[in-house]
């Protein structure tokens, strides 16, 4: 992520603090960063030969089509001006990650052999919702690779609980033993 | 003896034997074996005299200059002798310094083989000795590396079979296991 879209981020995540409207915003964000990364919109947003009424013009359009607040019709045109509209999807990430941190919330990862029971999803949430001392907010994903067992990601650490990961440790320690 | 002295010789004994021839033929009255005694005797003293005065100085002359002559030839001899002494020691002295250099370099130059040669089959010996060390080395390698490779193709062998199983055999049971085993160790 680069540090003008956190900027971007900060300064947008300032301006709905201070009109509370966080959450809509953030969703708004989600909204149009699904936009700029369709495979059809986003390389017409990273092209340098685009020129600044037609790129205005194309922020007006999202702004319309998405039905969007003042706050952010006014942030798209922004980034329009300053042919940043390619960075909306790691300013919705980061609005996400400053939203989370701002409501006390974490967002995990968790990838599963097998489809987890309810018993079994319930407490992966409140163990990690007691290690990271916050309200967990979890992803799931199977992910038949890992042969069995779960991977989870939460706060920049992977804990790692997959069959694939010992045995692949199992075996770099057989092969390590005979390294040359 | 110089020619003038030669001329004054001759006349002077021609002079004299025509003394003693007139006083031969011509007879003198009372005269007799006496006075043929007395003018032979002064003919004989006349050319002893000039014998004396004028030959036997330049006789001696010539003697001396001729013993000289024989004394400086012999002593340029003497000399010229000398000097191919002394050359010929110098020579002779030179030849055996020469003999001497000569077998001083050749018993430097077998040192200097033996030396070489000693060098050469050391830095052989050592040669042979890495080249074999080096063959000891990578065959060691080789042997490490094969049993290196073969173990890994067993272990990937191994963890090809236990995922195969694990993937025919992997239960809802064991997924719960599982969970539970990582939420204890991620709590402890």
């Amino acid at each position: 992520m680069s540090a003008v879209a956190r900027r971007y981020a900060k300064a947008l995540f300032a301006l709905a603090q201070e009109g509370g409207a966080l959450e809509p915003t953030a969703t708004a964000t989600a909204r149009v960063a699904a936009v700029a990364l369709d495979p059809s919109v986003a390389p017409v947003l990273r092209s340098p030969l685009l020129s600044t009424p037609q790129r205005q013009e194309l922020a007006a359009t999202i702004a319309r089509e998405l039905t969007l607040s003042d706050l952010m019709t006014r942030f798209v045109q922004l980034l329009a001006d300053h042919q940043r509209l390619a960075d909306l999807p790691a300013i919705h990430q980061r609005f996400e990650e400053l939203l989370d941190q701002a409501m006390g919330r974490v967002r995990i990862s968790i990838r599963s052999a097998t489809a987890l029971v309810a018993e079994q999803q319930a407490e992966l949430l409140a163990t990690f919702a007691k290690i990271t001392g916050k309200q967990v907010i979890p992803t799931i994903v199977i992910d038949s690779s890992l042969l069995g067992g779960v991977v989870v990601e939460a706060e920049g650490k992977v804990y790692d609980g997959s069959v694939r990961t010992q045995l692949d440790r199992l075996a770099k320690e057989l092969t390590g033993t005979a390294s040359l | 003896m110089n020619r003038r002295g030669i001329a004054l010789f001759t006349v002077l004994s021609t002079l004299a034997a025509a003394v003693a021839m007139a006083s031969e033929e011509t007879p003198h009255e009372g005269g007799g074996p006496g006075m043929m005694l007395f003018f032979s005797t002064i003919n004989l003293l006349i050319f002893l005299y000039i014998l004396a005065r004028f030959v036997m100085p330049a006789v001696r002359t010539w003697v001396r200059d001729r013993r000289a002559r024989v004394v400086h030839a012999l002593e340029a001899a003497a000399a010229a002798k000398a000097e191919a002494e002394k050359l010929r020691a110098e020579w002779d002295a030179r030849l055996a310094e020469m003999a001497r250099t000569a077998e001083t370099v050749r018993a430097q130059a077998r040192r200097d083989a033996e030396r070489e040669r000693e060098r050469i089959l050391e830095a052989a010996r050592k040669a042979a000795e890495t080249i074999r060390r080096d063959a000891e080395r990578a065959a060691a390698y080789e042997v490490r590396r094969t049993q290196a490779q073969l173990r890994a193709e067993l272990v990937r062998q191994a963890v090809q079979v236990a995922e195969e199983t694990t993937r025919q055999q992997w239960s809802p049971a064991d997924q719960q296991r599982a969970v539970g085993e990582f939420l204890k160790q991620v709590q402890a």
